[in-house]
This record gives C-alpha cells, structure tokens and sequence, in this order.
C-alpha cells in the first residue's frame, strides 16, 4: 500500500478564530480576526492544483439515470455530460456534447449533431449510438428522472454523429429536460456492459450496472470518479482525454461533514477550499468582509413559498387567501432572515429566468390591513398551523417571522417544524390532516415554466402539499406543454402562473440564491440552473497570489 | 456459563423482535413517505407509485414486518433506502469505526474513572482539581465540548485533525476495519499515527460522562470497602494507604464500578450519533444522522438491532467479568 496521495492540506496556518464557542455554535464565525494575514490555504490550493470540499451528507448514488437531489449535484455534472447544457447563470440552453440541434416544425423530432473525438472515460467513443443507449438505459432503469424521455418513441443514429429523438408528442420542456442537471446523460456503453449483471433473457441489461456505478463513473466530463467511500469521502480526478478546456485542478477531494460550523472552522484553517452551500447569513455577512476569502452569489432557482390549505379552515375562504398575501412582507423577510444578501424578493410565480419581466407576477403591495380587514367577516377557526421543513434552517426564520406577522393580524398561529420525508407525504394525505401553512424552499429540475408550475401548482402534482386546485390553471399547462408555438407556450404559462398567484395558494416569499464562500484567488465561476450545490468544477482555475 | 449464555440468548431474541416491531410501529406513525424520499424530491406520483411496489411499500405492514423478520432471521436486514446498498453491507462499512471510536472512548473512560475514583477516595494530591475538570467536561452538551474541543485543537492549536477518521484517501479497509489495526497490519506507520490522532478528539468527547460515572461508583464502592475490618487488618500490619488502596481494596470494589462500565458501554454505542455527526467521523452513529431525515427505516432498523445485540453482549460479558473479580458471584 502507498503511503502517498495525503487527502487534506496539512499546512494549518495560525487563524486565529474566536474561541466563543457559543458564537460558532450560533454560526457567528468569522470575526474580524478570524481569517486576517496572508492566506497559507490559498496558496496550498494553488500549488498542489487539488481542490477540497465538503458535503453536509452523502449524496445518492452517483448514477446519472438515478441520482436527483441537491447535494452531490457538483459531482455527477462534473463527471457526466448532457446533449446540451445551460449557459452560465441563465436559462439559455447551449451546446455540449451536441454541437448542434434542430428541432421539427411540428415539435416531435429532435436532430443533435454530436461532436467528434469525445471518449468517454474508458476511452470508448462518443457518438451516436452510445447516445442511444444512454437514452435506452435512462429509460431502462426507469427510476425518478426517467420521465425526462417517458414521450420519447425512438431514436435513432443516421450516422455516428447524428442522433435523432423521435417524441410520440410536442413536449414544450423537452430541450430544458435534456439541459437539466438530471437529464440524460451519455454514458460509456463499454462499461456499462461489462459491469451489469443479472443479465437474462427477460433482462438482456440486467441492472444496467447499476450496483457498479453506485461507486463508478462512465461519463465523458472533466473529472472521472477516482475514489468513491460512503460516509468518508469522494475523490475526483481529472480525465485527460477531456474534449473541452482541460481543468486547472488535477484532484477534488468531497468530504462528508455534516455539521457546518465545522465546515467553516476547516476553511478557516485551509483544511478546505471552499463551502458549496448551507452557510448561515451571518457566516456569509462575516466572510464578505474578509479579504482572505471570495463569496460568490449565484442566481438558483430555489424559491421559498409559504403553501395555503384551500380545503379546511378560514383559508378556504379567497378573500381571506387574497388579503393574506398582502399582508406578507416580503421586504422584510427577506431582509430580516436572508440579510439582503442570499434572497432577493419574489415578485413572479416562476423563479428568476423563466418567465420575462411583468409576466405571471406575484407582487402584491404589502397592505396588512387587508387581512385584518378581511378576518373580521371570515368565519372559521382563527387558529393556524403553521408547518415548515426542516432540511433547510431558513425555513424555520421564515416561518417565524409570517406567524409573527399573521399573530398580530388576529390570527393564532403555531409553528412546528415536520421532517422533509413527512413533508413528502402530504400529498397523499388527506387535506384535512394537513396544516393549514407550510413554509418550504423549493426547485425546479430544469428552467422551463412547466417544470416549476406542474410539479408544485397542478391539482396533480406530486408536491402539491396542500391540495390547492386552480383547473383553469391546469388546462393552461396541459396546452403550454404540447404547443409548438413559442409566443403560444410563453402566453399560455404566464397565464397559468398568474392565475395560480391570484388563487392565494400558493405564495412566494423569495428567491434564494446560491452561495458558495472559497479562499481568495479562485476563479472561472460557472454556475448551472436550475438549483444549488452545481458549480461546473471543471471551469474552476486560479488566478490568486501564487 | 451456558446457562447464562443461553439465557442471554433467548432475551437477546425477544429483544430483538420487540425492537424491530417497535421499528415497524414507528414507520408506521411517522406518517413519512420514504419512497418519495428514496426517489428524490421532485419524483412524479407514478415514480413513486412503481417503485413502492418494488420496494413492497404497498402491501400491509403486517406483510412487510414478517417479511422482515424473515429476512433477519437469515441475515438479510434489506437494502437502505438512502445508500441502496444493503444494510448488512452498510453495517459491515460503518460499524467498526463505531467500535474502534467506542472501544477508544470506553478504554479512555475506565482509565479516567478509575484514576478519579482511586484519587478520590484514596485523597491524593490533586484530586479536587482533576474531580473538577472531568465533572466540567462531563457536564457539557456532547456537542459543545465536540466544537470547543475542535477550536482549540484544530483551530487553535493545531495538534488535532477535527474530522474523519483518517486524513488518507488511501487508507487500508481490511481486515478488521478498524484503522488502528489495519494500518499497523499493513506496515503504515504513518497512517497508523495519523489514525490514533483522529481518535483522540471524538474519543475524549465520548470518554468524559462515562468516566466520571464510573469514576464516583468506583470512589463510593472504595470508600465502603475501605471501611471493612480486613482493610483494619491491613492497615494495622503497617501497609502503606497506597497499598491497602491498591492491593487489597480495588479488586473488592470492582463489581460496582465493572457494572457502571458495561452500562456506559451500551449507552456509548447508542450515544455516539452526536459525536460521530459533529466529527464527521464514518461509524453508524453518522449513517443513523444521515438515514433519519430520509425515513430510511430498514437503516435504522438495521442500526437498531445491532445496538440492542451489542447491548446484551456487553451485559453478558460484564456478568462474566464480575465473576472472575469476584468468585464469590454465581453466573446463574
């Protein structure tokens, strides 16, 4: 065994953090001494060409026909590469491993002209029909991801370079479906072969690799999956056959660690070389003011909503729903619990970049006697349950500060906080069951408006978690998707958010963005929507003192 | 003996089947959805509906349970819904650093205890100090001493690494586990120091409550002894204090504190999650944190029974531990 390959910098320098536990334990790191003089970190980063992170928890599996959460999202678009992508920061799909596309008049056939040369991992070529088995393994694992080509009919390989998507339908989203950090993925059909098992007659893939590719990788992008231990750590490695620019760092080193004080006690010791997400504001706030280290604030489309029961209580009556959304502050909320600094407003019923400036608006003027106003002819029980989800800290302030605005209106409200996994099963549960509010921070999989609107606001979705129901809405979502006209989809989703704004059961509060503090000198930021925790890492490099 | 052994078995099942019902009993009112949160957040309502009936989420909980401890019952503690990867195979990846921090953090407890509890009732020099210092730690929240532990021998000092087990990426997994013993089995020198450093922090932090539990039944149970007529005896031939106390009073006075030991073992393994979370140190004390917020119950589960079996091995080996201290003890 080699005694080599040390994974974390062990170069400490002498940060002189505060030793007020209480503060750190509070999140208020990061003094004013905490990180001053030269940073030694840095300068590690930059001569070893390694780069360290950290993780709050294990990712899923990093099966890009599997995986679909946040965290871990850094690593399979580091590893795997899509047809196409979006561009840096905005919604604007560009290419990637497709040079290239043309979609049909009639919307049903998409023709991407691949790029030649590309290997993957193994050293296998990309071209067409590797895209076509990627395409079939997607469908063939069918697991949560796999509705991105559940209208895909065939495909098919004229030529090593061309691959053609046959739809049996319009579907409006389709190219945002293959740009989305979740979408298709090429995968090396030389590895997948050679690892899958259970293969039989009725199951010629047998898993699809499936258990293999638990803790490897058959990507084509920048870096390969070197190392991959639950729990401990991830190592990711440059590819040197990398058809795009070549990274600058040569090793990733993931770490799992949990607690985010720690996080920020080993930035601040050079242990690691940037924190992807989860910092607390006031941590952000310290580290902005701090020369030894860079924050960069990223446009996710991560929107926190404050959900309305429409079927029990004083909420089933509209005027009461209506008069509730004025009387959200969402000035203050965003100032109080986001510092200014890592939310703006929500003034749309679409996240930020999917839908054009004074379409579908959720802006109402903040008018708090609208509600008390309204609570006086409303019969019903005046007491609310306030619920919030516990997988992001922010939800919690959020919640408080409403019932805090909502008490002093008249009403009674009791927060508690319910485990993301009871969260999930609301939509199954009886509305009666359910809280009246729920605060939660939400994303789409990708940019487009169907993606947001359908999973969260049609009287089907899967996380529609209080049962709201606008049919008009509905129907608006149904024509958007199978329409071909870009003006007509356009029209008919801004119809579709306003009129679910207007219902008052489902009302955003802001649009969080995604931050990520690192040592001073790093740079080539590139960051993909739609959600958090995907910073293209291939792009990274540094241009810090050397 | 084997009647104690069988005895301890036939508990150990029943315990192990109440565990696992009450496991059941708890999904059951937890009124979560794994599935959903097995597939990712944003998965349709078909996704989830599909592979509940893979996963046999849709058929009745009686159903599932028997299936369950069927499965148990020939080793199979079924697959994790956060890791996909069986639990058995889980457990088998995380459990010995569990052991390896708890055995570390229980051998720093009997040492610390036995010396507060001998310099206790023996008065040496220094014992209100030392009393002092383990009853302050002790009486910290595990995770504040963790954080201010990492602080001044991380942040401050930088004597101490804050998280993980090793700082190698390439570390030996084999044969045992535990990095201690394979480092040193596979020559590492390096490594192996590396590891034992890792250790210290969170074993501290496991090691202080423990120790000043068996530290003051070990001083109540010396003090008690120190009063009986053949410790008279002892001193009127003209022994030394020191000697009386550690020749002729310690092993009459271990039954107590060897009790307060084996308890403390059991509630360390179950009492780890705190330190293993905020050390991001990789036992199942970590994966238990990480498969809560999930619903991954066969995880916890799996996690569960292997605590309660460690549990009643601990006690077991206890009962025979006092025996051998004390011959006078029927294992019956």
């Amino acid at each position: 065994m080699n005694k080599s390959h040390i994974k974390t910098n062990r170069r400490l320098r002498p940060a002189a953090v505060t030793l007020a536990a209480t503060a750190l334990v509070a999140g208020a790191c990061g003094s004013s001494t905490a990180s001053s003089g030269p940073s030694s970190a840095s300068l590690a980063v930059s001569s070893s060409h390694t780069i360290n992170l950290a993780f709050g928890a294990d990712m899923q599996v990093p099966d890009p026909d599997i995986f679909y959460e946040i965290e871990g999202n850094a690593v399979v678009t580091s590893v795997y590469e899509g047809l196409v992508k979006y561009d840096n920061g905005t919604s604007k799909i560009v290419p990637a491993i497709a040079s290239s596309w043309t979609v049909s008049p009639d919307g049903k056939t998409y023709t991407f002209t691949l790029r030649s040369g590309l290997t993957f991992h193994d050293g296998t070529p990309v071209d067409s029909a590797a895209a076509a088995f990627s395409f079939a393994r997607r469908a063939g694992v069918n697991s949560a991801p796999a509705y991105m080509v559940a209208d895909v009919t065939s495909t098919s390989e004229p030529d090593p370079q061309t691959f053609v998507v046959h739809l049996d339908k319009p579907v409006a989203a389709f190219l945002d479906y293959m740009a989305s950090p979740y979408g298709p993925k090429l995968v090396s059909p030389t590895a997948v072969k050679a690892h899958e098992t259970g293969v039989k007659a009725s199951a010629p893939n047998g898993d699809w690799a499936q258990d293999w590719l638990k803790t490897h990788d058959a990507g084509t992008g920048p870096y390969a999956i070197s190392s991959f231990v639950p729990g401990s750590h991830y190592v990711l490695s440059a590819y040197p056959g990398y058809w795009g620019t070549k990274p600058y760092y040569s090793t990733i080193n993931i770490s799992i660690i949990p607690d985010i004080s720690v996080q920020q006690a080993e930035l601040q010791s050079g242990q690691l070389s940037m924190i992807l997400h989860g910092l607390p504001v006031n941590a952000v706030l310290n580290f902005r003011g701090d020369k030894s280290y860079e924050v960069q604030s990223f446009p996710a489309q991560l929107k926190s909503m404050l959900y309305v029961n429409p079927n029990i209580g004083i909420f089933q009556n509209a005027a009461v729903r209506t008069a509730m959304r004025q009387a959200i502050d969402k000035q203050a909320i965003v100032a109080s619990v986001y510092g200014n600094t890592l939310a703006t407003v929500s003034t749309q019923a679409y996240p930020v970049d999917e839908m054009p400036a004074g379409l579908a608006l959720d802006d109402p003027t903040y008018n708090p006697a609208a509600l008390k106003t309204a609570l006086q002819s409303a019969t019903g029980s005046k007491n609310i349950d306030l619920a919030y989800s516990t997988d992001d800290p922010t939800n919690q302030r959020v919640a408080e500060f409403i019932q805090t605005e909502l008490d002093a209106l008249g009403l009674t409200v009791t927060v508690h906080g319910v485990p993301i996994s009871q969260v999930f099963n609301y939509a199954s549960t009886p509305a009666a069951q359910l809280p009246n509010l729920l605060v939660w921070t939400v994303n789409p999989d990708d940019s487009a408006p169907d993606s947001w609107i359908r999973i969260f606001s049609n009287t089907n979705g899967s996380l529609n978690e209080l049962h709201g129901s606008v049919p008009q809405a509905d129907a608006l979502m149904d024509a958007g998707l199978h329409a071909t006209d870009p003006a007509t989809i356009q029209s008919d989703y801004a119809q579709a958010g306003t009129l679910v704004a207007d219902s008052g059961e489902w009302i955003s509060i802001a649009d969080v963005r995604d931050t990520v503090v690192s040592h001073a000198g790093v740079s080539g930021w590139y960051f993909q929507l739609p959600t958090a925790d995907t910073v293209v890492l291939g792009d990274l490099t540094y241009t810090g003192k050397p | 003996m084997i009647k104690l052994v069988v005895k301890r078995v036939v508990s150990m099942v029943a315990i192990l089947l109440v565990l696992s019902a009450t496991i059941f009993l708890l999904q059951k009112l937890s009124r979560t959805d794994p599935v959903h949160a097995y597939l990712g957040a944003n998965a349709s309502k078909a996704a989830i509906a599909r592979e509940s009936h893979i996963l046999g989420y849709d058929r009745p909980l009686v159903d599932q349970y028997f299936h369950y401890v069927k499965g148990v019952l020939t080793g199979n503690l079924g697959n994790s819904l956060r890791t996909r990867r069986g639990v058995a195979t889980d457990l088998g990846a995380y459990l010995p650093a569990t052991v390896e921090l708890t055995l570390f953090g229980l051998f720093l407890a009997v040492v610390l205890g036995g010396l507060l509890g001998l310099a206790s009732a023996g008065r040496w020099r220094g014992a209100a100090a030392f009393r002092l210092i383990m009853v302050s730690g002790a009486s910290a929240p595990a995770f504040l001493l963790a954080l201010l532990g990492i602080l001044l021998f991380f942040n401050r000092l930088h004597w101490l690494p804050a998280t993980n087990d090793t700082a190698y990426n390439n570390a030996p997994t084999g044969p045992t586990g535990i990095l201690v013993v394979d480092t040193l089995v596979h020559g590492q020198l390096a490594m192996w120091i590396d590891a034992w450093k890792h250790l210290i922090l969170p074993g501290l932090c496991v090691a202080l409550g423990p120790a000043v539990s068996i530290g003051r039944v070990l001083r109540t149970s010396l003090v008690t002894t120190m009063r009986s007529d053949y410790v008279r005896t002892a001193r009127s031939k003209g022994l030394t204090e020191r000697a009386v106390l550690l020749r002729h009073t310690l092993r009459n006075s271990l039954n107590s504190a060897l009790s307060m030991t084996g308890l403390q073992a059991g509630l360390m393994f179950a009492g780890v999650v705190v330190i293993e979370t905020v050390f991001a140190w990789p036992g199942i004390g970590l994966y238990t944190d990480q498969s809560i917020p999930a619903a991954d119950f066969p995880a916890i589960g799996g996690v569960t029974l292997v605590l309660g079996v460690g549990y009643v091995v601990i006690n077991t080996l206890v009962d025979v531990l006092q025996a051998v201290a004390d011959p006078r003890l029927s294992l019956a």
